[in-house]
């Protein structure tokens, strides 16, 4: 094949997700791409090495899916030739000081970093010279007098090490030629495909479902910052402070890169965009396109499930979602005993799985028939939503974290209002975001998190109002064919990349 | 989403987890001298007293032992190297129990292989059957002390190594006092290969009963020795380059004792040019392996137990220091010996019934020894410091010199001799020091970056 000529429209740039792992944003990505059949996809997918994920994808590829490559960010690529870089030395130091002020949050252009890469290259240097080179040492010896002098130099020097060699990898990558690029988080998925768009002179667009600074913080905490002493005692790592600060500044800097260079950036909802906005991104090339609901596959159940409910008596409450501390049931349980109170016939439906906390799940259980409950709920583990939501009066979510829930989309598509927690795009999807969304109405009502109070209110509420039941579950299904529907979720991506897929047939 | 930034960070760190175990390496080469002072010595014990107790064919016994010699340090050489390294790392990570079953398996081939080298060597030079049997089993005795020096060595049994030589060299004196009047060839052949296989069986015992601590069973990962292949080359090329002259003159100029091929006169002036360099040996325990070492594993230990970068730069700038100390040291004591050995280089060659011209022969050997003794200190410091390359390079300049430099100093003639040596060794020794000061220029660069 012609080097010269697209392998695809577009490429997908990926890490740690589609096709090799099973999740919300694969599930997202395989739609899109399963929907776009006239579009040929070409898929990187950066693994920490090769085969890390397994060999074969979790899901079944479409056949416009042309190609599927795996980068892994660690295979031992080359070797070193201390003679070449002796000889490279010039452009080795001006390398490091490019990648030093990209650090240091002067955004040197990628276009310029991708240059020097290649001008490097063309000296026989690998990505492995870069790290290994006396150009990297100063940088890196300089960096740690500045900023760590007093921590321990081994833990500093690894750290430093293990940043940089993926960058640098990426730096020096070679991604397939395309109409164009879209990746799906920043970090090094991100960097690549702005890499590849400064490599070829074709755009690029981000889409970010959820925060990668953010869920990299959330990591970056959580880690194991504890370590054995030489007695064989557990400590805490005193260095543990500096060494997350740098972590978080190296991804920072990384999204930084992408959101430089995306010509477009999208999230689902208007808080994510803020987040973006926090980080560096510039606010006229943010946009939000939120996740949709097959609108058409709830018609025929939406019927059904209003003539359910009219000819049902008890009051029916649902959960939906998996049964662990992030959505804390808990709390819904709590508040279901305080509406129980009042309403003694009360129907209490747990749908969701249970496995994936299954100590979590137990306590859930034990503390419903703690709280005298035992009679009014009922833990129905995962079910065909569409079919079990029909005859659910109140839909309840409280969960401490969420994106954007689908669980909302799918209620409103029912016409069942929802009580929801102030999280993610929760107040949005029932309140609306735009004026001409908020003129449809509100779909349910909004709690704060872990408050079984207020959302024993919420539901009374509802419960007491069949009217105002009525209205909020019409408000939110408006609202959901609207703004929400999958199809013009696909439609808006199918005109994002005609768009650019134009722009490039017009140079 | 599974976003793999901190994954990688883990996967990073336990692939990169065998973070520089750079190791000492045992002197074994330098410790020699202990055992190579009463190899010599009983060698002489031979020559001294062929005309008293009326040895036959003395000359081409000589030339056999010295054949044995030479080939079996180049055939273990790289063994040697490769071994000391691989048993360094497992001594270090602490796996003690494998120094028996390592040694038992390698003892096995080590014996096949050079039992098999040693008939081929005798059927080159044209033996016959009655001396090819001592002569194998002295190839293999010989043979098998190199393996079970290193090992003694890394467990730093030093002085026990030269009792069990002393014990070996007393026993062999012994016995050609008692049965040697009037030995032929073979008999001599046969005292001197059993006393060696004594030595040997001393050091098994040595090794056996000083490790019995460890009684696990152990499964000793030989495949490690390949690990390294640059320290076979070294091991093998510095053992070459140390015999190549000779060889060189072997056959250039040599004599042929029944087949088997020496110069006597070259060889008796290394054989002493070699002695004058015996106090380095000691210099070089004193120094190199006590104030330097310890200084050297303070310098890595500070490493790992994660001091700071003006920490480990303090301990480098000690360790450089260290290092000039002891090489002044060694110059003042080695530099003295080497001139007094210089200037009396005529009478000890008259000494030892050479010819006029020898004294010359002997004066250059006397410096070469010199430059090659620094040469081979040189060389172990960089395996110190894991500089196989810049090892490498320097044992391979001095090889290639001194094969050219032999021939060209045959070529001009017998004023010469010794010349070519000389200057080989000097032109690798500054090759070598310009590698170490290289390295040790940029000692935590080196360390942490070009492991």
């Amino acid at each position: 094949m012609n080097p010269n000529e697209d392998r695809a429209d577009v490429v997908l740039v990926l890490e740690g997700t589609y096709p090799f792992v099973l999740g919300g944003v694969s599930a997202w990505v395989h739609r899109i791409v399963g929907q776009l059949p006239d579009l040929r996809f070409g898929v990187v997918h950066i693994a920490p090495r090769a085969g890390y994920y397994g060999e074969a994808p979790a899901y079944e590829l479409p056949a416009n899916v042309v190609f599927v490559e795996e980068l892994g960010l660690n295979s031992a690529d080359g070797r070193a030739h201390p003679r070449r870089q002796r000889r490279a030395r010039h452009l080795l130091v001006a390398m490091w000081r490019e990648l030093m002020r990209l650090r240091d949050g002067e955004a040197a252009a990628l276009p310029e970093l991708t240059l020097r890469a290649r001008r490097l290259r063309d000296a026989g240097i690998s990505a492995l010279d870069v790290l290994e080179s006396e150009a990297c040492w100063d940088a890196l010896t300089a960096c740690y007098q500045k900023e760590a002098a007093d921590q321990s130099f081994l833990d500093f020097f690894w750290t430093w090490r293990v940043a940089y060699q993926p960058v640098l990898a990426l730096l020096f990558a070679e991604v397939p030629r395309a109409g164009m690029y879209h990746t799906v988080s920043t970090g090094y998925a991100g960097l690549l495909a702005a890499v590849a768009s400064a490599q070829h002179e074709r755009s690029v667009i981000l889409t970010e479902h959820g925060i990668y600074t953010k869920e990299r913080r959330i990591e970056i905490y959580s880690a194991n910052w504890i370590h054995d002493a030489d007695d064989g005692a557990l400590v805490i790592d005193s260095s543990a402070p500096y060494f997350r600060q740098f972590w978080n500044r190296h991804f920072e800097t990384l999204s930084r890169c992408c959101y430089r260079e995306a010509q477009r950036i999208f999230t689902l909802y208007g808080q994510n965009r803020e987040s973006q906005i926090d980080d560096g991104a510039d606010p006229d090339r943010c946009e939000i396109v939120p996740n949709g609901v097959d609108v058409a596959a709830y018609d025929v159940a939406a019927i059904a499930a209003a003539a359910a409910r009219r000819e049902q008596h008890p009051f029916t409450v649902a959960f939906v979602g998996r049964v662990c501390p992030i959505k804390d049931v808990r709390t819904f349980l709590a508040a279901m005993r305080l509406v129980a109170r009042e309403v003694p016939e009360l129907v209490v439906r747990v749908l969701g799985p249970m496995a994936e906390d299954v100590e979590y799940a137990e306590q859930c259980r034990t503390f419903a028939v703690e709280l005298g409950l035992g009679d009014n709920v009922r833990f129905e583990g995962p079910v065909d939503v569409r079919v079990e939501l029909a005859g659910v009066d109140v839909v309840v979510l409280t969960s401490i974290s969420e994106a954007q829930p689908l669980v909302v989309l799918e209620a409103g598509a029912l016409g069942i209002p929802v009580v929801a927690t102030d999280v993610g795009s929760c107040r949005e999807l029932l309140e609306g975001r735009t004026p001409a969304d908020q003129a449809l109405g509100v779909g349910g009502l909004v709690t704060p998190i872990a408050s079984p109070g207020a959302v024993a209110r919420a539901v009374l509420e509802l419960h007491a109002d069949a009217e105002l039941r009525d209205r909020m579950g019409q408000s939110l299904q408006a609202r959901v064919r609207r703004f929400y529907d999958e199809s013009s979720m696909v439609a808006t991506y199918r005109g994002i990349y005609e768009h650019c897929l134009q722009t490039v047939a017009v140079d | 989403m599974a976003g793999i930034g901190f994954e990688l960070r883990r996967v990073c760190l336990e692939e990169a987890g065998t973070y520089a175990r750079v190791r000492a390496y045992a002197t074994a080469g330098l410790v020699a001298a202990g055992p190579w002072l009463v190899t010599l010595a009983s060698l002489w014990f031979v020559r001294l007293m062929a005309g008293q107790l009326g040895f036959a064919d003395v000359d081409r016994f000589f030339a056999l032992v010295s054949v044995v010699f030479a080939a079996s340090l180049v055939t273990t050489g790289g063994l040697q190297m490769a071994g000391t390294r691989w048993l360094a790392d497992q001594l270090y990570v602490g796996e003690h129990g494998v120094l028996v079953p390592a040694f038992s398996r390698l003892f096995g081939v080590v014996a096949a292989v050079q039992a098999v080298t040693a008939a081929g060597l005798g059927a080159w030079c044209g033996v016959e059957f009655a001396v090819l049997a001592p002569l194998v089993v002295l190839y293999v005795a010989v043979s098998l002390a190199w393996l079970a020096f290193v090992w003694l060595s890394l467990v730093r049994q030093h002085d026990r190594i030269l009792w069990t030589f002393l014990g070996g060299g007393a026993v062999f004196a012994g016995t050609l006092l008692l049965v040697g009047p009037g030995a032929d060839l073979v008999r001599l052949l046969w005292i001197y290969a059993l006393s060696n296989a004594l030595v040997v069986a001393a050091m098994v015992v040595l090794i056996v009963r000083g490790t019995e601590a460890a009684t696990a069973e152990h499964e000793p990962r030989l495949r490690g020795l390949l690990q390294r292949p640059s320290l076979w080359w070294i091991g093998t090329g510095y053992a070459l380059s140390l015999w190549i002259d000779k060889v060189v003159f072997w056959f250039g100029d040599g004599v042929r004792h029944g087949g088997v091929p020496s110069h006597p006169l070259y060889d008796t002036c290394f054989y002493l040019a070699y002695l004058t360099v015996v106090p380095a040996m000691a210099v070089n325990l004193v120094h190199l392996e006590t104030g330097f070492y310890e200084r050297y594993r303070g310098f890595y230990a500070a490493i790992e137990q994660r001091a700071t970068l003006a920490d480990i730069r303090e301990r480098a700038a000690g360790l450089r220091a260290s290092l000039e100390r002891s090489a002044g040291a060694l110059l003042r004591v080695q530099g003295a010996f080497t001139f007094f050995a210089f200037w009396f280089a005529p009478e000890l060659a008259a000494a030892f019934g050479l010819p006029e011209f020898a004294g010359h022969t002997l004066r250059l050997a006397v410096i070469g020894a010199f430059c090659h003794v620094l040469l081979l200190l040189t060389v172990l410091v960089l395996l110190y410091f894991d500089r196989r390359l810049a090892a490498s390079r320097t044992v391979g300049v001095f090889l290639v010199l001194n094969a050219l430099l032999a021939c060209a100093s045959l070529y001009a003639g017998p004023s010469t001799y010794g010349l070519g040596y000389g200057l080989a060794a000097l032109a690798a020794l500054m090759w070598g020091v310009l590698e170490l000061r290289t390295t040790l220029a940029r000692l935590d660069y080196v360390t942490f970056v070009r492991r």
